[in-house]
């Protein structure tokens, strides 16, 4: 399967997820430290793309909280990569909803100065902030496609699965995301 | 297998260029994380059903045998009749045979 083997490449340490997993169930958190070690680093970018930096740690617990509970519930330990990626998605749709988009957008420009300082790199600095605000324009169906796919390299199949949506609707958001960044950059100014 | 490669290169490519980096965890996140973990309730296998399954069909089966109860009292009345007749009988056998001994004794 094509996730399976996603998985696979994205996790080539030894023990594998599915003996991590077996070994959490047994309520080993040592084993569940090693998968948070494994996964915590793409979650947590996911999450910062989708979400901001507002509450970045206490979403990243919250997915690692859900997927400790949840553990018990799933029947596939193969796709968990799969899994772990559908409930970051949902923790930062439920996000989405209780803090406000627009709130959001504000803090993360906010705390965005804080992080780039550099004065010798304004340009840089500037495409950042436009790239920032081009994702975060985007609906959120949209941005979590373009997020996935063209930064994260995961493969439309993967993305189906983790939405539990078609192949041809990943396609089609895929399209309508590109499109509207490129307008969004045109308007800015910048014209690929 | 679906392709990961990019087609549409050149917003791909400025969209990784220029994306902010990702802000490092507080230090300790880790380790809240871990202390907050609840125990793991195991879910509810087939196995574990097995007794509510049982219970489940007893009651099925005691109701079942209630229904079929009042069914069976003809047959049970008959038998009763049958009893009472045979004991009538035996009695009046009995009291024929003992009637004479104990009215009056021979001369």
């Amino acid at each position: 399967m094509v996730a399976s083997s996603r998985v696979a490449e994205a996790s080539p340490t030894f023990p594998d997820d599915t003996a991590l997993i077996q070994r959490c169930l047994g309520g080993d958190t040592q084993s569940f430290q090693v998968l948070y070690r494994r996964y915590q680093s793409r979650v947590r970018g996911t999450l910062y793309r989708l979400c901001g930096p507002t509450h970045l740690d206490d979403l990243v617990q919250d997915v690692f909280l859900r997927v400790w509970r949840g553990l018990p519930r799933l029947r596939q330990p193969q796709l968990f990569g799969v899994w772990l990626y559908r409930i970051a998605l949902n923790v930062a749709a439920d996000h989405r909803h209780q803090a406000g988009l627009q709130r959001d957008q504000q803090r993360t420009l906010a705390a965005q100065g804080h992080h780039h300082t550099d004065p010798l790199d304004l340009n840089h600095c500037h495409y950042q902030d436009l790239v920032e605000r081009g994702i975060r324009q985007l609906p959120f169906e949209q941005r979590a496609v373009l997020i996935l796919h063209d930064l994260e390299d995961r493969p439309q199949k993967e993305i189906a699965e983790i939405l539990k949506i078609p192949v041809g609707t990943v396609k089609s958001r895929l399209f309508r995301a590109r499109a509207a960044l490129r307008q969004f950059f045109a308007d800015e100014g910048v014209h690929l | 297998m679906t392709t990961p490669l990019p087609d549409d290169p050149q917003l791909v490519s400025f969209l990784r260029q220029h994306q902010s980096p990702v802000p490092a965890p507080a230090l300790d996140l880790e380790a809240r994380l871990l202390a907050t973990l609840p125990p793991h309730v195991a879910p509810r296998s087939a196995g574990r059903r097995w007794p509510f399954v049982l219970a489940i069909g007893a009651a099925a089966l005691w109701g079942l045998g209630q229904v079929l109860i009042p069914a069976r009292q003809p047959e049970t009345l008959r038998l009763a009749t049958v009893e009472t007749h045979l004991e009538e009988s035996w009695s009046h056998v009995f009291s024929a045979h003992a009637e004479p001994w104990t009215t009056e004794p021979l001369p």
